[in-house]
């Protein structure tokens, strides 16, 4: 094998090292900047001589945020929300589309496109609101969960993993006078663990990310999640760019960045576990049908 | 009956489902009739009670809607800022997939992916407050431009820049996320075929051009058509969160409009009617992506 001459080659190579290098390092930058900021005093910050490492180290951004007793409120919400969330979406989207993989299930293809119908076609924002308030579950935390539930996608997913189970196991199921029930539950589920954890995780960063909801929906202050207590501290110096009166001992800057990195730290530290399901659960989307 | 007996749990099993769907799929389209009535909150005892009460006007608002030139702005804007990040964003992924593809260090390369996978689990409310802070006037990005001796930029008051700013936080943040439906893809791709091309001398960026691309041609043609289905709902959650009065102008988009008109100034006429023409269009591109794709590869993309 003789390796071929001419430039081509190097030069892609070099492109290549560099092209993902260069976007990890546009990444990193402002999250560093960010962080730097929030363990800054509020003189520095407001002198713009912040960059990559704190200047005049001081905490006080973090307790002026954890002082007040909010963050951990909004914090707790948001957990509430991510793990009952995640429990009933994966537990319901599993239980619907273990039917629908069944050949022999009667009116599956009803329900089918039915499911089809609602992933393409919505009603929008104005009456989901409007039914949120109807069923009284407005300024409850159910209603950041119950209205999107259940994934039309998530539900494809597992029902094409299912399909793709070997029926022979239900079958010596069915020999030994066992039913769906007992097929469903000792072995199906625990056979599907991977893409039931690839499906956990969607849901899960999107409880987790989701604000919309919240903002729709949420009015005391003691029910707010981390996203919209996030939102309303980093959206009241947006555009005005001052200080609203409370900010007056601490640098409104330096609060924001420390309120960031506060809700940034859970995702990291789950991070390193969840990161093997991936791929998986982004192949499963890939291959449907 | 003999069906039933043993299939009856098959049915259980899909009943949270049904009923989720039935209350919060279904119902909302009830509220829909809004858009073809004259509608006023005072008609009935409450919101959905009035929409009964209220007189049947046929398509009026939606010619009213048509008249309104914010909406008509909000609707360029869906589409002028779904193009540009259509057009630019796309391709990222692909390139991104197919350079670190040819990292043979494994500790840099799953190091990198692991950065470049991160911002993705950040909500588009981090993504905002830390572009926010770089991009203030005294902020990282402006003290560079100082720097180099050149003019601030005012990015988040800047009508014209503010857009270059959803494009860029955008590609902040899914780039390395997306790329991984390609990386998988590469990953899967037989080694005899690169072993082939070695053979016939083919180097690395021949063997790319000739080899992997063509292979991911089919993940590639697919991912686009989804990505121009969706076209209309993706930006919603990150401009809300970053756009302020001042950029309304070429920032605004259909779903913030309905925001701001809907829930902010309980106009429900508004809100619904815009709505609805929103989810009609989402609805015929999805079908029509769904149909070219599959006309080119042969499957279908929902």
């Amino acid at each position: 094998m003789k390796k071929p001459r001419g430039f081509k080659d190097p030069a892609y190579v070099i492109v290549s090292y560099l092209f993902p290098i260069i976007l990890a390092i546009i990444i990193l930058i402002p999250f560093l900047n960010v962080s730097a900021k929030s363990f800054s005093s509020s003189s520095a910050i407001v002198s713009g001589s912040v960059f990559f490492h704190p200047i005049g180290f001081d905490l006080s951004n973090y307790s002026y945020i954890l002082d007040t007793g909010l963050f951990g409120k909004a914090f707790a919400n948001s957990v509430f929300v991510v793990i009952v969330g995640t429990l009933l979406s994966v537990m319901t989207t599993a239980m619907v589309a273990y039917p629908l993989s069944k050949k022999e299930l009667k009116c599956g293809k009803f329900f089918n496109y039915l499911y089809l119908f609602t992933m393409v076609f919505t009603a929008g924002m104005i009456p989901d609101y409007l039914l949120v308030r109807k069923l009284g579950l407005s300024d409850s935390l159910w209603s950041l969960i119950l209205p999107g539930m259940i994934w039309t996608y998530n539900m494809l997913i597992l029902k094409s993993y299912f399909e793709a189970l070997p029926q022979e196991v239900e079958e010596s199921v069915f020999v030994d006078g066992g039913g769906y029930f007992c097929c469903f539950f000792n072995f199906v589920l625990p056979l599907s663990k991977a893409s039931l954890a690839s499906v956990a995780l969607f849901y899960g960063v999107s409880y987790w990310t989701d604000y919309t909801k919240a903002m729709l929906y949420i009015t005391s202050q003691d029910k707010k999640p981390l996203q919209l207590f996030l939102y309303e501290i980093i959206a009241q110096g947006a555009v005005s760019g001052d200080m609203s009166s409370s900010f007056t001992l601490v640098s409104a800057e330096g609060v924001k960045c420390a309120t960031i990195v506060l809700s940034i730290v859970p995702m990291l530290l789950v991070y390193p576990f969840i990161q093997r399901f991936f791929t998986a659960g982004m192949l499963l989307g890939a291959v449907k049908e | 009956m003999k069906y039933l007996r043993k299939a009856w749990p098959l049915y259980i099993l899909m009943l949270p489902a049904l009923l989720y769907t039935i209350v919060f799929k279904l119902l909302p389209l009830y509220g829909l009739g809004i858009a073809f009535k004259d509608y006023s909150l005072f008609n009935g005892r409450d919101a959905v009670d009035a929409i009964a009460a209220s007189e049947f006007v046929g398509l009026d608002n939606f010619r009213k809607i048509f008249s309104e030139p914010e909406f008509l702005k909000a609707l360029a804007n869906t589409f002028i800022i779904g193009a540009l990040k259509l057009v630019i964003l796309f391709p990222l992924p692909i390139l991104l997939a197919l350079f670190i593809n040819e990292i043979k260090q494994r500790h840099l390369k799953s190091c990198l992916q692991t950065i470049c996978y991160l911002p993705h689990f950040f909500s588009w409310v981090v993504v905002a407050g830390i572009f926010f802070n770089i991009l203030s006037t005294s902020g990282l990005v402006n003290s560079f431009l100082q720097m180099l001796g050149l003019d601030k930029i005012n990015f988040l008051m800047n009508g014209k820049v503010f857009r270059w700013v959803l494009v860029v936080s955008d590609a902040w943040k899914e780039t390395g996320f997306s790329a991984i439906v390609y990386i998988a893809a590469i990953s899967s791709i037989s080694t005899t075929l690169y072993e082939a091309a070695e053979i016939d001398g083919a180097g690395r960026f021949d063997r790319m051009l000739h080899v992997t691309l063509p292979q991911l041609t089919p993940s590639i043609v697919i991912m686009f058509i989804l990505k121009t289905g969706k076209i209309l709902e993706e930006n919603y959650q990150q401009i809300l969160v970053m756009y302020n009065p001042v950029v309304y102008e070429t920032a605004d988009v259909i779903q913030t409009y309905v925001y701001r008109m809907g829930i902010g100034q309980m106009d429900y006429t508004l809100g619904v009617t815009v709505g609805l023409f929103n989810s009609i269009i989402s609805f015929a591109l999805v079908l029509l992506a769904n149909l070219l794709c599959k006309l080119i590869t042969g499957r279908t993309a929902i």
